[in-house]
């Protein structure tokens, strides 16, 4: 198994409130990690800092051998390699579903507009939209537009994939055509890094669940030491509130 | 912002109540008795003028003060300044004036003048090393004067004479360093006031005996406060019988010096012959300078300008871009020359190169045809209108505080006219010769006043520079005056009797008579050329301006969003600077500034667009800035997620939503353009409102002309605003 990402002594404040006070994650090839911990507790921030959304104050993040806080490392061609899945979608307002998938390969490999929208329609039938293809984002449920984000973000044939809450703004009823793209992905051997509340995912899908609380990794293991023989008392009193609602 | 308010209104409260303690303090105590009120000059030395501790001394104050003590009364001295002491005086406001003035005939029609008690005659004074030491040395030379003065009279009686030129100045200390410096070879000067100055180390010397002696006397009005005139006679006697009026005259001026005769050099003028120069001079200022019907400008200035030109065979450029504008296109070297009935003061000699003074004006006070109001005294509590920057708004700034009045300010003549008519302000002040004009051409106003603070008029050229220009304008001027062409220019405008008939009779009828129709469409039919001309320039410079703005707006907008501090720095400095500064001053400064930093002329329209451009391309960027902002930050997040560098990201995605927000905004500025573009009459472009005062200061239809000219803004804004929700449908997303 070889080495796709890794962290070593992330720290990261915002203004004089410490985020992230030194973490430390290695992620293998193939490999399906979930991030669990209760709000505040710096996961979306540890995401982030990841592709560099956030610019971290200290640390090194290394993904395939580049070390991505080298000034030097262009950060635009590091981030076509990571795919990036947002709570609120964030899909392009002001383009349809084809031009929101297509723009990014377009734009950077400069592929022929046939060809990407060919591969457009061929990811939105894998994530069950193929209808959507001219659709206007507006008129798409919350649940569908998360299922084009992820579209969007594969569009680029990232190498690793980050989930930041991809589930928590959705009705119920949309969370399962969600984790089901998400679990379709795994299955197919996707790297990914997934900061979620859905315990049920972690269970099922996760190779590794890390436990972050106060910035800072409190206990990892696999779902089944996670969430049957959790040590941490800080983990199980989340377990608790999370799993006895 | 309640606490916003009441900040405001404890200002309002405290200015209140400092303009109350002035208004208090103004009002003139009144004499108690046997105490007279005596008015006298502000500052006449060896006569009168505040010594170091600012108390009032000279001849005449040492003069009246012991009087008054051997006839045992008391005086109350006020220093009013000349012009204002006589017309207290004959308003009978003060009783007494003595303030060195000589006893004329014309003087004597009005007021009861003492025994003489100084014997004055002019003297000519040259540098200390000078060699000229008589009159006859004065040939093709430029000798200095006061305004006003016997010296001035006398110089000019004799200039003919003898071959020099004048020059005229408004006060002593300003003729003396023309001298001094060598500006000018001599200075007539009343020849106590010489001596003492000379006695005070000026460095000059008199170089000829007393001429013209004239006498000044203490003066009160014609058959008032007789018991006065006799005390002052009696004490007079008394003091010179015991020798105390001999110490006096010692004590302020000291021994007599005189000169002698030799001959002269005659000198030659350089030729300006076959040259072009740019004459600015006021839109409007009649009878000087005016549009007529055909939309060519006359006028004194114009006709004199041009006779110049013809006859010293050089080309004029004549370009009306309104007074001020004038003034400061000459300062920045836009212009050769301004000749715009401006008055020859001490404050523009500083900046300004002036010909001999080719018109005398005063300034005189105008009512409503029906008033009943006569003099100064009659204005307490009213309100007055003056023309901004004129010799009759400083005048009535000056006299405000003592006769009570309010002062309201107008741009130009028509406007402050108009106030009057309407009954708005109870009188206005004005220049003699364009108040007898616009009464002749019809403005429902009389002249009740004699002319006062009387000024020359002088043709400018920037200091040290064009002296040719000037030298041609003072030989062309002579030549006309001595050939008669400068009478019939002056009598074309101002009919026959010149020499300032003054008091409201309007006894000449009008010598032009006016066939314009004064309907709408008359007016429309009329104007129509003018009026088109002043619409395209108007939409010419909408168009240049908005499109410039926008590319500026843009640009400073987006640098203000880039992730780079020193980007934002320039932005938000470019912002605050230009939101900033008023358009009017922006306009100004930009158009008179950057002349006079760089040595390089600015058209006006080329300053007008980039006045524009900085203005709404200030507010264009923050709207820029404000609507990209808008956009949510998610979308500048995903798009860079994909490794979109951040211009790709602000063009394709974060743009075309942040346009959305802004088209409102941009239609709201290319309005606020259009209109805007009326501000830029203040330097002289021609456009409609600039346009419209040229029409109404021919015409005087001020009503009719501004419904004309608003109706047409309201076009031309109907248009832009289909124009621009058509674009707006075009670009819906």
């Amino acid at each position: 198994m070889s080495l796709k990402l890794q962290v070593t002594d992330l720290k990261k404040n915002f203004g004089s409130n410490p985020v992230l006070k030194g973490i430390s994650l290695d992620v293998n090839d193939n490999e399906v990690v979930v991030i669990i911990g209760p709000s505040g507790s710096g996961k979306s921030t540890l995401l982030r800092c990841l592709n560099h959304l956030e610019v971290p104050n200290s640390g090194k993040v290394v993904i395939d051998n580049v070390d991505i806080s080298d000034p030097k490392t262009d950060i635009n061609v590091v981030r076509q390699n990571i795919g990036m899945v947002f709570q609120h979608f964030n899909l392009f307002k002001n383009l349809s579903v084809a031009d929101n998938i297509t723009l990014a390969p377009i734009a950077l490999k400069h592929e022929d507009k046939a060809v990407a929208t060919e591969q457009a329609k061929e990811l939105l039938t894998t994530v069950g939209l193929a209808e959507k293809l001219n659709a206007k984002v507006q008129s798409l449920s919350g649940g569908q537009q998360q299922r084009v984000a992820i579209a969007r973000a594969l569009a680029m044939n990232p190498k690793i994939m980050l989930f930041d809450e991809p589930t928590s703004a959705l009705d119920p009823e949309m969370v399962g055509d969600v984790l089901a793209v998400m679990k379709d992905l795994a299955k197919k051997g996707m790297t990914m890094v997934v900061v979620t509340h859905e315990m049920g995912f972690a269970k099922e899908v996760a190779d590794r669940v890390l436990f972050v609380d106060d910035g800072q990794i409190l206990e990892e293991g696999t779902p089944d030491h996670i969430f049957e023989h959790p040590e941490n008392p800080c983990l199980k009193s989340f377990l608790d509130k999370i799993l006895n609602v | 912002m309640k606490h916003h308010k009441l900040l405001l209104l404890s200002l309002i409260t405290c200015l209140l109540s400092f303009l109350t303690f002035f208004a208090v303090h103004a009002t003139p105590v009144q004499a108690a008795e046997k105490t007279y009120t005596i008015g006298t000059d502000v500052t006449y030395p060896p006569f009168e003028f505040a010594n170091k501790s600012n108390q009032y001394i000279g001849i005449d104050m040492d003069l009246m003060n012991a009087v008054a003590k051997i006839e045992g009364f008391k005086v109350n001295i006020k220093p009013l300044g000349f012009n204002a002491a006589v017309q207290s005086l004959e308003s009978g406001q003060i009783d007494g004036v003595i303030a060195g003035m000589t006893i004329t005939p014309e003087r004597q029609a009005k007021f009861d003048f003492s025994t003489p008690y100084y014997k004055t005659g002019v003297i000519m004074a040259v540098a200390k090393n000078s060699d000229i030491t008589s009159l006859s040395q004065l040939r093709g030379k430029r000798v200095a004067l006061k305004t006003g003065t016997a010296g001035a009279t006398y110089a000019n009686s004799l200039k003919d004479k003898y071959g020099f030129t004048t020059v005229t100045f408004d006060d002593s200390n300003n003729m003396y360093q023309d001298v001094t410096t060598g500006n000018s070879v001599a200075c007539f000067e009343d020849q106590p006031v010489m001596q003492y100055g000379i006695q005070q180390g000026l460095g000059l010397k008199i170089a000829t005996k007393p001429a013209n002696n004239g006498y000044y006397g203490f003066a009160v009005k014609k058959n008032a406060n007789q018991a006065l005139l006799k005390k002052f006679n009696a004490g007079f006697k008394k003091l010179k019988a015991n020798g105390t009026y001999d110490k006096i005259v010692k004590k302020y001026v000291g021994a007599n010096s005189s000169g002698e005769t030799t001959t002269t050099t005659p000198k030659t003028n350089p030729a300006v012959a076959g040259k072009t120069f740019n004459i600015g001079t006021d839109v409007t200022f009649p009878p000087f300078e005016f549009a007529n019907k055909q939309n060519q400008y006359v006028g004194i200035d114009m006709d004199l300008m041009r006779t110049i030109a013809k006859e010293q065979g050089f080309k004029v450029n004549i370009k009306p871009i309104g007074f001020s504008a004038a003034v400061q296109a000459l300062d920045s070297g836009q212009i050769d020359g301004v000749i715009a009935g401006m008055s020859i003061t001490p404050e523009r000699r500083q900046k300004f190169d002036f010909s001999t003074a080719y018109y005398q004006s005063g300034v005189v006070m105008a009512v409503a045809k029906k008033s009943n109001i006569q003099q100064l005294t009659q204005l307490n509590g009213k309100k007055v209108a003056v023309k901004t920057g004129s010799v009759g708004a400083d005048y009535a700034n000056s006299i405000k505080n003592r006769y009570g009045f309010k002062v309201v300010t107008f741009d130009d003549s028509d406007n402050m006219y108009q106030d009057v008519v309407t009954g708005n302000s109870t009188a206005c002040f004005e220049d003699q010769p364009v108040m007898q004009y616009g009464i002749r051409q019809g403005t429902k106003l009389k002249i009740v006043t004699k002319p006062v603070n009387k000024a020359g008029y002088g043709f400018a050229v920037k200091k040290g520079v064009n002296q040719d220009l000037l030298a041609a304008f003072n030989r062309g001027y002579q030549d006309l005056k001595a050939n008669g062409t400068y009478d019939k220019i002056k009598a074309k405008y101002l009919g026959t009797s010149t020499k300032a008939s003054t008091v409201a009779k309007s006894n000449q009828p009008a010598a032009t008579t006016d066939t314009e129709s004064r309907s709408f469409t008359g007016l429309i039919q009329q104007n129509k050329g003018a009026l088109w001309d002043g619409f395209k320039e108007t939409i010419l410079l909408t168009i240049v301006s908005i499109i410039f703005a926008t590319l500026f707006g843009i640009i400073v907008g987006l640098l203000g969003v880039v992730p780079n501090k020193v980007g934002q720095g320039i932005s938000s400095t470019l912002i605050y600077i230009f939101r900033g500064l008023p358009l009017l001053v922006l306009a100004l400064f930009i158009y008179t500034g950057i002349p006079s930093l760089t040595g390089q002329k600015i058209p006006a329209f080329i300053a007008g667009v980039l006045t524009l451009t900085f203005n709404e391309g200030a507010y264009t960027a923050a709207f820029v800035k404000g609507g990209i902002e808008a956009v949510d930050p998610g979308q500048m997040e995903a798009a860079r997620s994909l490794g979109l560098p951040f211009g790709k990201a602000m063009g394709k995605v974060i743009l075309p939503q942040g346009i959305r927000i802004m088209i409102p905004s941009f239609i709201n500025q290319f309005i606020i353009t259009l209109k805007d573009t009326s501000i830029l009459s203040v330097i002289g472009l021609l456009e409609l409102t600039q346009t419209g005062k040229i029409i109404i200061a021919r015409n005087l239809e001020g009503f009719k002309i501004w419904a004309i000219i608003s109706i047409i803004y309201l076009i031309i804004i109907t248009l832009l605003t289909w124009l621009s929700n058509w674009v707006q449908r075009r670009i819906k997303l």
